[in-house]
């Protein structure tokens, strides 16, 4: 079943693919995608584009796609490895959501980190208490790490 | 030894190298058993499935025929005629040939996973007879618009009295007939509205949550086996909750008899 609903998800992206986000298979292997996010506007990561790893479980959707980015961010909720800390990734997961819907979560989590549920707890804090410093370093990042023109 | 014992013997030494995938290490001993004991089904058949295995479809047929000459109730006899018939692209006798097999092997009740491997070889079969009368129609449909556009044309080159205008909104009216017909054909997919929202496929055995969404039934219940909210709302639901959805069930069978490859 995995397989054929995986199909039918790459289908929808294709005919309909959410707006800043593209995604797709890496080559014959069906379970493993790679995926990119545009940085948002107005955010820090404006201008940046991001790559991330997508790793569909045997028992998908059953269970909850291997989400990692594989470009360097600065965020409150991202890790040095590119673990996201995202609830429907974890036990908000339903089998009704889509990579598509997943996507379009991290684009949001861009937009608005959740400096209250930190994985990365002193980019928390600058978040928090010293934004300008928060988005010179974030917006360095994307440069570095993320930008187009490289 | 008697020619029965040496027949089970061979037999045995054969399904040994069947097993190990040495193909036609098995034939030969399937072979010289069948010189033991020639009246025997079950040898036919076997060689058959080793036949079919080296992609040897002729072969193959001929043993599962031979097979279900000697015993007119063999599934497998059937069954490996269904599939050779198949590789050697007779769709329509394969599909009898299935059908017989799944229809014997409810009657002796088989083994669960051989009925359910004959049933979804049957339907892959139609699904593919009907993509196969799908595109010999929209092949029609595209000969037959490329002739009359041709015609229309001809028609305004000879024939100086033509009114122009009525002629070229006919052309056009024609262009879109013609266009709609093959996107009906083409048209391969079930609606959004009749597949389940977890395998996003189209139902076969819907059942609704007391949030009114409806769900093929092993989905639904493999992910209430371990969660307990609908997967859509996120209401709470339990597995003692759910209900068979009939209308939805008499719509999914009425669309897919006017849709036969979906099936």
């Amino acid at each position: 079943m995995a397989a054929k609903r995986i199909q039918k998800e790459l289908k929808d992206l294709q005919k309909d693919p959410p707006a800043n986000c593209s995604a797709g298979p890496n080559s014959d292997d069906l379970f493993h995608w790679s995926a990119t996010i545009m940085g948002p506007a107005d955010t820090p990561y404006a201008g940046g584009l991001f790559f991330l790893d997508i790793h569909f479980p045997t028992d998908y959707p059953f269970k909850p796609p291997k989400i990692q980015f594989r470009t360097r961010v600065y965020h409150p909720n991202i890790n040095n490895n590119g673990g996201i800390c995202l609830d429907i990734l974890k036990d908000q997961w339903s089998p009704a959501l889509t990579i598509s819907k997943v996507l379009l979560s991290i684009c949001s989590l861009l937009n608005e980190p959740n400096p209250d549920d930190p994985l990365m707890p002193e980019i928390a804090r600058d978040f928090k208490i010293n934004r300008a410093k928060f988005n010179n370093t974030a917006k360095e990042w994307t440069t570095k790490y993320a930008s187009l023109d490289k | 030894m008697d020619s029965g014992r040496a027949a089970k013997h061979l037999k045995d030494k054969g399904n040994r190298c069947y097993a190990e995938h040495k193909y036609k290490d098995a034939i030969r001993l399937y072979t010289q058993a069948i010189e033991h004991d020639p009246d025997c089904d079950i040898l036919y058949s076997n060689r058959a499935i080793s036949y079919f295995k080296i992609d040897e479809y002729k072969e193959s047929e001929n043993d599962s025929r031979r097979a279900i000459q000697i015993d007119s109730k063999s599934v497998k006899g059937h069954y490996y005629l269904a599939q050779s018939l198949e590789k050697q692209c007779k769709l329509d006798e394969a599909d009898n040939s299935y059908y017989k097999a799944l229809v014997l092997s409810k009657e002796k009740s088989v083994r669960e996973d051989l009925f359910l491997s004959i049933q979804e070889s049957l339907f892959g079969l139609r699904r593919k007879k009907s993509q196969r009368d799908v595109d010999l129609q929209l092949k029609v449909v595209k000969d037959v618009k490329k002739y009359t556009m041709k015609m229309m044309d001809r028609c305004e080159e000879l024939d100086p009295t033509i009114e122009i205008e009525e002629h070229s909104l006919k052309r056009y009216q024609l262009n879109s007939f013609f266009e709609q017909k093959e996107q009906q054909h083409a048209q391969s997919e079930a609606p959004d509205y009749l597949c389940c929202k977890i395998t996003f496929d189209i139902m076969r055995d819907p059942w609704i949550t007391p949030s009114g969404v409806t769900y093929e039934k092993k989905a639904i219940k493999e992910h209430l086996e371990f969660h307990s909210f609908d997967p859509v709302t996120r209401e709470p639901c339990k597995l003692a909750d759910i209900r068979p959805n009939l209308l939805a069930k008499e719509m999914i069978e009425d669309y897919l008899k006017k849709n036969p490859n979906l099936f």
